[in-house]
């Protein structure tokens, strides 16, 4: 374990195992919704909606992230609104964001003078360009989001679950899930120093999909999700550190590791069951 | 003259489109209303009016009996393809959901409660499935969850969404039975395509078509559906079981 000892002697080692620890946190309870109400599409789409936002904040001079963070809650919102609306298609709708940010993002960073640094590290994630700052915003974001489903699970479930029939309980189904897609919105944002905006959708919903092939109830589900994702991205980014490979894409690749045992599992155990 | 509800001069629809033009419905107490008509004639939309899930163009929708907790309390039992069958939620879980409120958002789950819904998974004969989850439950146990769901709060008014689709006779039988016994305490508004079926359990039949028409019996004739422009299938009662089947001049 030595090895271990000397990497943590380095701050933006620890930096970036803080980070992959929360983002995990994250990404396991807000994925497990995601997969649940089969809105990883939408999730995608707010994703690359918010690369617009980060090309904005480097022609701005402002952060980045924060300009990330404002774009992808407004197209999130927008999403649900038209969504509710009806009369455009959703997916297409989805589909103009997702374009239209990424357009944004590229347009002006282009007009944007100089050389637009660590622009690869926003796209596929980098551990080295973990900052304090960035823990706190993590911090921050799974505050919000312990707090809110704490509060109130059980809303969220019988919601997620059936929406036409939460209304007639007079639940406040709209209200929730903005928030909600608020909340998405800013946990794909912060993730993005870890994981990268192309990469982020796996971190929201391999774990899930993992967690499901044993376990069927929601509350398992997340709990085992935020345990994968936490298991995956610190090996991910241990092995990233020693083969200097973006983080994001190591991380996916024992995320899958991770998976293809478990549905092997699965496989030999149901097997051998009949016999 | 006991009115749970009534609907005065309502349009509905959905943007430009009007589906139900000009409707006049009163909901008494006890009563037990089959509703019928073609696809697309507006039922699905008429209920969402009445819990108050769609706001009318026009027209007044008022609720006489309406404050329980501060909630309108309608037992509703959406159509079986509304539900994601995959959804990681427990039968347990999905009869708890009846009884949460949006005026105490933030109430836990208290003892009493479960208790609440054990009894009645008892009394429906479905105990031995509360912990399953609803995506290993035939189409019959999942029907008989959410019919619990909707009557787990002891609700005024029951509004059931064509329940019959997707089931087997055995739990039809078991369901118009339950709804006879839950008449006694709620008044019942049924959707369905099954109007021969029904019509020995309802007292009154709604016929929707764009309009509203009320039929104060649960024997309705060929003739009396074509003066009400209502072209559904019906199935004649009579000591020889058959089916008269008619073609509608305007069926689309």
């Amino acid at each position: 374990m030595t090895f271990l000892n000397d990497l943590f002697q380095y701050q933006f080692f620890t930096n970036a195992f803080l980070a992959a620890l929360l983002t995990s946190l994250a990404c396991g309870i807000i994925g497990t919704y995601i997969v649940t109400k089969r809105i990883v599409f939408i999730s995608g789409g707010i994703t690359h909606a918010s690369f617009g936002g980060i090309g904005i904040g480097y022609f701005a001079g402002i952060s980045p992230i924060m300009g990330a963070a404002i774009f992808s809650v407004l197209s999130a919102l927008g999403i649900e609104y038209f969504s509710r609306k009806g009369d455009i298609r959703e997916d297409s709708m989805i589909a103009i964001l997702w374009s239209f940010g990424m357009a944004v993002g590229i347009i002006f960073i282009f007009i944007t003078p100089g050389y637009a640094p660590n622009l690869m590290s926003y796209l596929f994630g980098n551990i080295l360009t973990v900052t304090f700052s960035d823990i706190i915003l993590l911090l921050a974001i799974n505050f919000c989001i312990l707090l809110f489903f704490v509060l109130l699970f059980k809303p969220i479930l019988y919601i997620a679950f059936d929406e036409s029939y939460a209304k007639t309980r007079n639940l406040p189904v709209r209200t929730i899930k903005y928030l909600l897609m608020s909340l998405i919105a800013l946990t794909i944002v912060f993730s993005i120093k870890v994981m990268g905006i192309i990469l982020i959708i796996s971190l929201l919903t391999i774990p899930q999909t993992t967690a499901n092939i044993f376990l069927k109830s929601y509350k398992k589900i997340m709990v085992l999700s935020v345990l994968i994702g936490f298991v995956g991205s610190s090996a991910g980014i241990i092995i990233s550190y020693y083969i200097n490979i973006p983080s994001g894409a190591s991380i996916i690749f024992c995320l899958v590791i991770i998976f293809m045992f478990f549905r092997l599992s699965k496989q030999l155990l149901s097997r051998r069951k009949p016999v | 003259m006991d009115k749970i509800f009534e609907l005065k001069g309502i349009n509905a629809g959905y943007d430009n489109k009007i589906v139900l033009k000009n409707i006049n419905f009163v909901v008494k107490k006890n009563d037990f209303i089959g509703i019928i008509g073609p696809n697309g004639g507006g039922k699905t939309t008429l209920l969402r009016v009445i819990i108050g899930q769609l706001k009318p163009f026009n027209g007044h929708v008022k609720y006489y009996h309406n404050l329980k907790n501060g909630n309108r309390n309608i037992g509703y039992l959406p159509q079986a393809f509304q539900i994601d069958k995959k959804f990681p939620i427990s039968v347990m879980d999905v009869l708890l959901s009846g009884l949460i409120s949006g005026k105490q958002l933030l109430k836990r789950i208290s003892p009493q409660d479960k208790s609440k819904a054990y009894n009645l998974l008892d009394k429906m004969n479905i105990v031995h499935i509360k912990d399953r989850m609803i995506g290993d439950l035939s189409g019959g146990e999942l029907q008989r969850v959410l019919l619990g769901r909707s009557i787990i709060s002891e609700p005024i008014l029951l509004i059931l969404d064509e329940p019959d689709t997707f089931v087997d006779n055995k739990f039809e039988q078991d369901l118009y039975n339950t709804l006879l016994d839950l008449n006694k305490k709620m008044a019942i508004i049924i959707v369905s395509h099954d109007i021969g079926t029904i019509s020995s359990y309802i007292k009154s039949i709604a016929c929707v078509n764009q309009t509203l028409h009320y039929h104060d019996s649960n024997i309705i004739t060929q003739e009396q559906l074509v003066s009400y422009d209502c072209p559904v299938q019906i199935i004649a009662h009579g000591d020889v079981p058959h089916t008269v089947l008619k073609t509608h001049k305007n069926e689309s």
